[in-house]
């Protein structure tokens, strides 16, 4: 599976990952949108070398929970979250939070491919030069590397000044990936990745996120059932808002507590 | 009555209604090509008007005629003006315009759809002649104490009053170009820890920079073609422009001032014709470099 030489804590055994210090931890994070209460009381906790699939019914609030992990739901006018989202130990859900720096260190990945209108070299040299990075002998060095990381390397190596927007869906998303990768992120949120990628596509993204879960948490909400049992070593269900249980993948596949989630996964309702 | 009609004679009819159509504005489109093109050609070709002068020649002198009874037809002066007031007032408009955009857009969305973007159209519905009118009462008698020139008209007050004119246009155009920029960009650029400001210049700025050319491009046009505010402002005298605050004239305020002036085949009402036509070239010119931005734009995009 994903277990390295660096990382040999990540083995899916349950009480062997709790050992190690969680990367991020949140507790009992609410949303609101408005009036609107979209979540509450979330309390998970995201290891390094750990894939984690949310997943439950459509509005339920898993992608809203997702976001406030790099706090882009802030980014949203009538929002706000309360609780305590731990990152390396500090809580960031506060109004002094650098932002900027947050999401350096936990990157994102949409549902729909947004790769900027720019070649695919731009794309991914983009955001370290927001971050400062000027040298040139470096970015190339990391545009190779962060796409290699993202198994693109090879197909795009001689286009690299060509538009990114001309690449194919699964390409697009795992230049996303790499563009995330090039700041070295140690959590990476992933909205609904394949929703709008053909199976072969959706393959190379999970194979992707494997290799790219050594020494991160990688976060991945999901409408698809098998996905996540193919991916993930643990799972959160959400529904209408609440979590409702979390464990192992195994376990929450095959032995459900919950009522609520023994009906999801038997498919009387969705 | 519609419904007693058959059918297939309904359709026949819708036909023909809107072929005639097509083909009223076809004619009325070739015709006017052809008689301006037939007409601004004439002077070069009936009364042999070296092209040389007409767009080098500095001389502008319809009224005084040399021996051989041809007026100086050097159209140089014009069309100096004429670009300089457009490159002037183009360049006084584009940022104020492309600056409130990004604030009626990306910064206070709200405030941009509901109080600006109404009031910058009001802005558009406004006639020249009231632009021209203000233009003279504040912009030239402001130039007049400012710069102490004995009348305070030239080619700075005729840009300045354009520029007003064209904001409008380019404002309203960089609006919708910012907001049809896909929300997923920005999105992306902020999840990569970028600044709004970063998000805004490196993403938004650079997906909508073809259709910012194109509005840029209808204010050029809308400056180049425009007459009677400019006339009101610059002075009207056709000599080579020395300086922003010297009095002069561009081909479009030429062309009204002369016009009912010569005798239907003079060489004199011929060359007008010429100014005319190129006015026509150049705004081909301008149409063209819009479909050529948009072409590159939408190749780049892949």
């Amino acid at each position: 599976m994903i277990a390295t030489m660096e990382q040999p804590v990540t083995a899916p055994d349950a009480r062997e990952s709790d050992l190690e210090e969680p990367v991020l931890r949140t507790k009992d994070v609410n949303v609101w949108y408005g009036d609107h209460h979209a979540l509450e009381d979330t309390s998970l906790n995201f290891r390094k070398g750990e894939i984690t699939a949310l997943i439950g019914p459509s509005g339920c609030g898993k992608s809203t929970y997702l976001r406030c992990l790099n706090l882009m739901n802030r980014e949203i006018k009538s929002c706000q979250i309360t609780g305590e989202i731990y990152y390396r130990g500090h809580d960031i859900n506060t109004p002094e939070e650098d932002l900027y720096e947050l999401r350096k260190s936990i990157g994102m990945v949409f549902q729909q491919p947004n790769p900027f209108p720019k070649s695919i070299y731009e794309n991914i040299a983009f955001a370290p030069r927001c971050h400062g990075q000027r040298d040139k002998a470096a970015l190339d060095e990391l545009v190779e590397e962060s796409l290699r990381g993202a198994a693109l390397w090879d197909e795009v190596k001689d286009k690299l000044n060509k538009s990114a927007q001309a690449l194919s869906g699964g390409q697009q998303q795992r230049l996303c990936i790499a563009r995330a990768l090039a700041l070295k992120p140690d959590v990476i949120l992933l909205d609904e990745p394949c929703s709008a990628l053909d199976p072969i596509s959706t393959l190379a993204i999970e194979e992707l996120m494997q290799s790219i879960a050594t020494g991160r948490a990688i976060i991945i909400v999901t409408h698809n059932m098998e996905q996540a049992t193919r991916v993930s070593n643990r799972t959160a269900f959400f529904y209408m808002g609440e979590m409702i249980e979390t464990g192992e993948t195994e376990q929450i596949f095959n032995a459900p507590k919950s009522q609520r989630l023994n009906d999801y996964l038997s498919g009387r309702f969705s | 009555m519609a419904q007693t009609m058959p059918k297939r004679r309904l359709e026949i009819i819708g036909l023909s209604v809107t072929g005639a159509c097509v083909a009223l504005v076809t004619l009325v489109v070739v015709a006017l090509i052809v008689m301006v093109a037939g007409k601004g050609l004439s002077a070069f070709l009936k009364d042999g008007v070296s092209p040389l002068e007409f767009f080098a020649g500095t001389k502008w002198d319809l009224q005084n005629t040399r021996e051989n009874g041809m007026p100086y037809v050097g159209a140089l002066p014009l069309i100096v003006t004429s670009f300089a007031v457009m490159a002037l007032s183009t360049l006084f408009a584009l940022p104020i315009a492309i600056g409130s955009a990004i604030y009626a857009v990306e910064i206070k969305p709200e405030f941009g759809r509901r109080v600006f973007q109404p009031m910058v159209e009001l802005l558009v519905g406004i006639p020249s002649v009231v632009f021209g009118l203000i233009g003279f009462h504040v912009v030239v008698a402001f130039m007049k104490i400012a710069f102490d020139t004995a009348t305070g008209l030239g080619i700075l007050p005729g840009a300045i009053v354009l520029a007003v004119m064209i904001l409008p246009t380019i404002t309203t155009f960089s609006i919708d170009a910012l907001r049809s920029v896909p929300d997923s960009y920005r999105q992306g650029s902020l999840a990569l820890g970028c600044t709004r400001w970063q998000t805004i210049w490196h993403v938004t700025l650079h997906a909508a920079k073809p259709s910012l050319i194109t509005a840029t491009i209808l204010g050029m046009t809308r400056a180049f073609g425009e007459t009677l505010a400019v006339r009101m402002v610059i002075g009207g005298i056709e000599l080579m422009p020395s300086g922003l605050l010297d009095a002069a004239s561009t081909i479009t305020t030429t062309l009204t001032t002369s016009m009912a002036v010569y005798a239907d085949g003079s060489p004199q009402s011929d060359i007008l014709w010429s100014l005319g036509l190129l006015l026509m070239g150049m705004s081909l010119v301008f149409i063209l470099l819009i479909h050529f931005v948009g072409r590159k734009g939408a190749r780049e995009r892949g």
